[in-house]
């Protein structure tokens, strides 16, 4: 039986032997670059090590050292409001801009060019960028505004209660043209006739949002929303840039820990273990969205 | 023919994988650049041609020179720089030159990482050894081998900028200015600095590190270790709780600080040179990339740091010369020739080494480095070679000189070292401390220290291997 089973897979494998052949660069980068780190990371999460020499089996001693260090909760709860913070700042803005860029009738063009010039800055630039913006003294470019208006020179970042809002913002504004892009090009997918129906049917601007725009865009605007809370979950350069995780780290993220434990304490195996409890994270919401991108594709 | 080719193709690409993965995680063997008549040695931080030509061609002439004179070894100009960020990847990878520097700051890192090579035989034979300062040889050993080579030594003191202090009628008659000698004195002028010219009168990070000598001179210690060899986070004493109070006191009731708390070195050092700022606690090494920001040598200024009401201490810190790990034995006599005729190892003072100090003096002057003031040795005495190049640096100078008096005076005061473990992480555990206290009017110094001590002891102390 069971030789029938083998004898059976390698016919197969011959008989897709062309297939195996295409796909086998593609494969070979795939394991390079994304399988056999994270499985060595995954190993090695459970080794004591010297710099990057593996010097025996720790067992869960790493893991043990990660989640009773004192930051961590401190750490995971800022990393939740980043994620929070930005699934209203970072996700609702583009939609609500796209919605106005889909009714223009002029400038279209030359307003999505100025939406998306933001996007092609480098992050590092952003975060330098909105760090002047913010800076705390009189010549902070929003404390000038202030000034001007009469009011007094206000710390930003240095507000521990906001410091992750003000973050957030600046990273809302990098990303957010290229989600209105996406948004505007699923808005223009949309078939007029519907509009045209609803129209007819003496449906305004806001009904013709609630039974044409909203029901088509709801699969796209889940699946968006859901890859942005993955990718804030993993954010460390903004806060980084901006604060390094202060003021008495009230914006360090699981990101910037991961980092200190590597790069400034020199312990690369408690930064693997550390990596290892994100991507359990990111494994739950990777499969939710999988699942959520099924429903999606199966009502279209 | 397609069906021809299938099956050397999938062979070739299982092999393809097979050896990309060998490559990829097999550790590369050692690598040994002697062939018997020629030993090669790379040699990092080398300027770029690219980003400093002159200096770049200075120190190509230099290596040419060596050459000439060592046909035995060649050395191969490395651009690589120090960063903790990459350090431990190259290392591993074996992609570090033969030689290059490190600060002390990373010495104890590196050390535990053993990704230097031992030195000690070489430097036993060269009778180097024996010249090496007692507390720096404390530092570069473990286990009766040594792993890094001294280059230079500095104090950490303040900087002072004299466009400022001149503008405050606050340069003494003979030319020096009338600068603090106790952290009182700083605030009082700072005050006069702020008032007269509407500056800052004083900045500093939220940096442990900087914090450090502040808190020792309050008679302040951080570190303790028991009889049983483990470490106790001792930083919640009134002492340090003093200190850091007095820190607070610079932003909240001295107002004399600048205004943003999360600010960085480097912004510092813009503030410093573009005249926004009076004060600052530096080297000379850091006062001299405020040239980059337009700085003028002739504004700068330097001063011991100020005594606190227990002790008169500064902090030492410098560079180290690391040798790769898998050096064979004759790397590491090349790099110790290199070395003898470049840097401060040259301990007998032969026309190699007089050369070698004039060149570095010229490299220093081109490249707007400060010039004429003193570092300290890092050898056990202040031998010929020490004199030499203090004098020629004197005469050199592109600073002037009566600014820099009170902090070439080396005498009374207590040079410190860093604590020897969880260095980088008991430095930004003290600057989170200082955040809070300049973010927060109504912290509490001492409930900060002590929360602070007590997550150190957890996170760090307990897990120390």
């Amino acid at each position: 039986m069971k030789r029938g089973i083998f004898a059976s897979a390698v016919r197969r494998l011959k008989s897709d032997s062309g297939a195996w052949l295409l796909i086998i660069p593609a494969l070979l980068c795939i394991y390079f670059s994304i399988i056999r780190p994270q499985l060595l990371a995954f190993i090695w999460s459970f080794c004591s090590m010297k710099g990057y020499t593996i010097t025996g089996f720790a067992g869960l001693d790493n893991f043990k050292v990660v989640l009773t260090d004192t930051l961590f909760l401190k750490t995971f709860f800022n990393t939740l409001k980043y994620v929070m913070y930005s699934a209203v700042i970072g996700f609702i803005p583009p939609i609500i801009v796209a919605l106005i860029m889909n009714e223009l009738i002029h400038f279209r063009k030359i307003i999505r060019v100025i939406i998306y010039l933001p996007s092609i800055m480098p992050a590092v630039a952003v975060s330098l960028l909105w760090y002047f913006m913010y800076y705390p003294d009189q010549t902070g470019l929003l404390n000038v505004l202030i000034i001007k208006l009469g009011g007094n020179p206000y710390t930003w970042l240095q507000d521990g209660r906001f410091t992750i809002l003000y973050i957030v913002v600046s990273m809302a504004w990098s990303a957010s043209g290229a989600t209105v892009i996406y948004y505007f090009s699923a808005l223009q997918g949309i078939n007029r006739e519907l509009y045209e129906a609803a129209v007819m049917d003496g449906a305004g601007v806001l009904y013709r949002l609630r039974v044409v725009t909203l029901p088509y865009m709801s699969g796209i605007l889940l699946l968006f929303f859901v890859r942005h809370l993955i990718g804030v979950f993993n954010i460390m350069e903004q806060p980084m840039q901006m604060t390094n995780g202060g003021p008495n780290n009230a914006s360090v993220t699981l990101g910037l820990l991961n980092y200190r434990y590597a790069f400034e304490d020199g312990h690369p195996q408690y930064a693997l273990a550390l990596s290892v409890i994100m991507f359990i994270f990111g494994l739950i919401a990777t499969v939710g969205y999988f699942r959520l991108n099924k429903k999606v594709e199966e009502n279209r | 023919m397609i069906k021809s080719l299938k099956k050397p193709a999938v062979c070739i690409c299982i092999l393809s994988l097979l050896l990309a993965e060998a490559a990829g995680c097999g550790k590369k063997s050692e690598k040994n650049n002697d062939d018997g008549n020629v030993t090669v040695i790379s040699v990092g931080d080398i300027p770029s041609a690219d980003i400093d030509p002159e200096a770049n061609k200075i120190c190509m002439k230099r290596i040419s020179d060596f050459e000439k004179k060592h046909p035995e070894i060649k050395i191969e100009p490395d651009t690589y720089v120090f960063s903790p960020d990459t350090y431990a990847a190259m290392a591993e990878a074996e992609t570090l030159p033969t030689t290059y520097h490190l600060p002390f700051t990373q010495a104890k890192l590196v050390i535990d990482m053993e990704y230097t090579a031992d030195v000690a035989g070489v430097l036993k034979k060269e009778g180097i050894y024996e010249q090496i300062n007692d507390t720096i040889l404390e530092k570069i050993s473990k286990d009766g081998k040594i792993y890094l080579i001294p280059e230079s030594c500095y104090d950490s003191g303040i900087a002072l900028n004299m466009k400022l202090f001149r503008e405050s009628d606050m340069v003494n008659e003979d030319g020096t200015p009338k600068a603090p000698t106790t952290w009182e004195e700083l605030v009082e002028t700072a005050q006069k600095i702020k008032e007269k010219t509407g500056k800052d009168g004083f900045s500093m990070p939220a940096s442990g590190w900087r914090f450090m000598p502040v808190a020792w001179s309050f008679g302040g210690e951080f570190l303790e270790q028991t009889p049983d060899g483990k470490w106790k986070a001792v930083f919640d004493s009134p002492e340090v709780t003093e200190a850091l109070q007095y820190i607070k006191d610079l932003k909240w009731k001295y107002k004399v600080l600048q205004e943003n708390a999360l600010i960085s070195t480097d912004d510092i050092n813009q503030l410093f040179a573009s005249g926004e700022t009076a004060m600052m606690f530096a080297e000379p090494g850091q006062v001299s990339k405020c040239t980059i920001y337009g700085m003028e040598l002739g504004d700068v200024g330097m001063i011991q740091m100020p005594a606190g009401p227990k002790k008169h201490v500064t902090l030492m810190g410098g560079t180290y010369s690391a040798v790769r790990k898998g050096a064979s034995e004759k790397e590491i006599e090349a790099v110790i020739t290199w070395l003898k005729e470049t840097s401060s190892l040259g301990l007998v003072l032969s026309d190699e080494v007089k050369n070698s100090i004039e060149t570095q003096t010229e490299l220093d002057l081109t490249s707007k480095n400060i010039v004429g003031a003193d570092m300290i040795s890092p050898w056990k005495s202040d031998n010929p070679v020490e004199q030499y190049r203090k004098q020629l640096r004197q005469e050199k100078a592109n600073i002037n000189l009566n600014y820099v008096k009170l902090y070439n005076d080396k005498s009374n005061i207590e040079f410190r070292e860093e604590e020897p473990v969880a260095t980088n992480a008991l430095y930004r555990t003290l600057g989170d401390c200082i955040q809070e206290i300049w973010t927060n009017e109504n912290a509490d110094c001492a409930a900060v220290l002590k929360q602070a001590a007590s997550d150190f002891q957890k996170n760090h102390l307990d897990n120390l291997k």
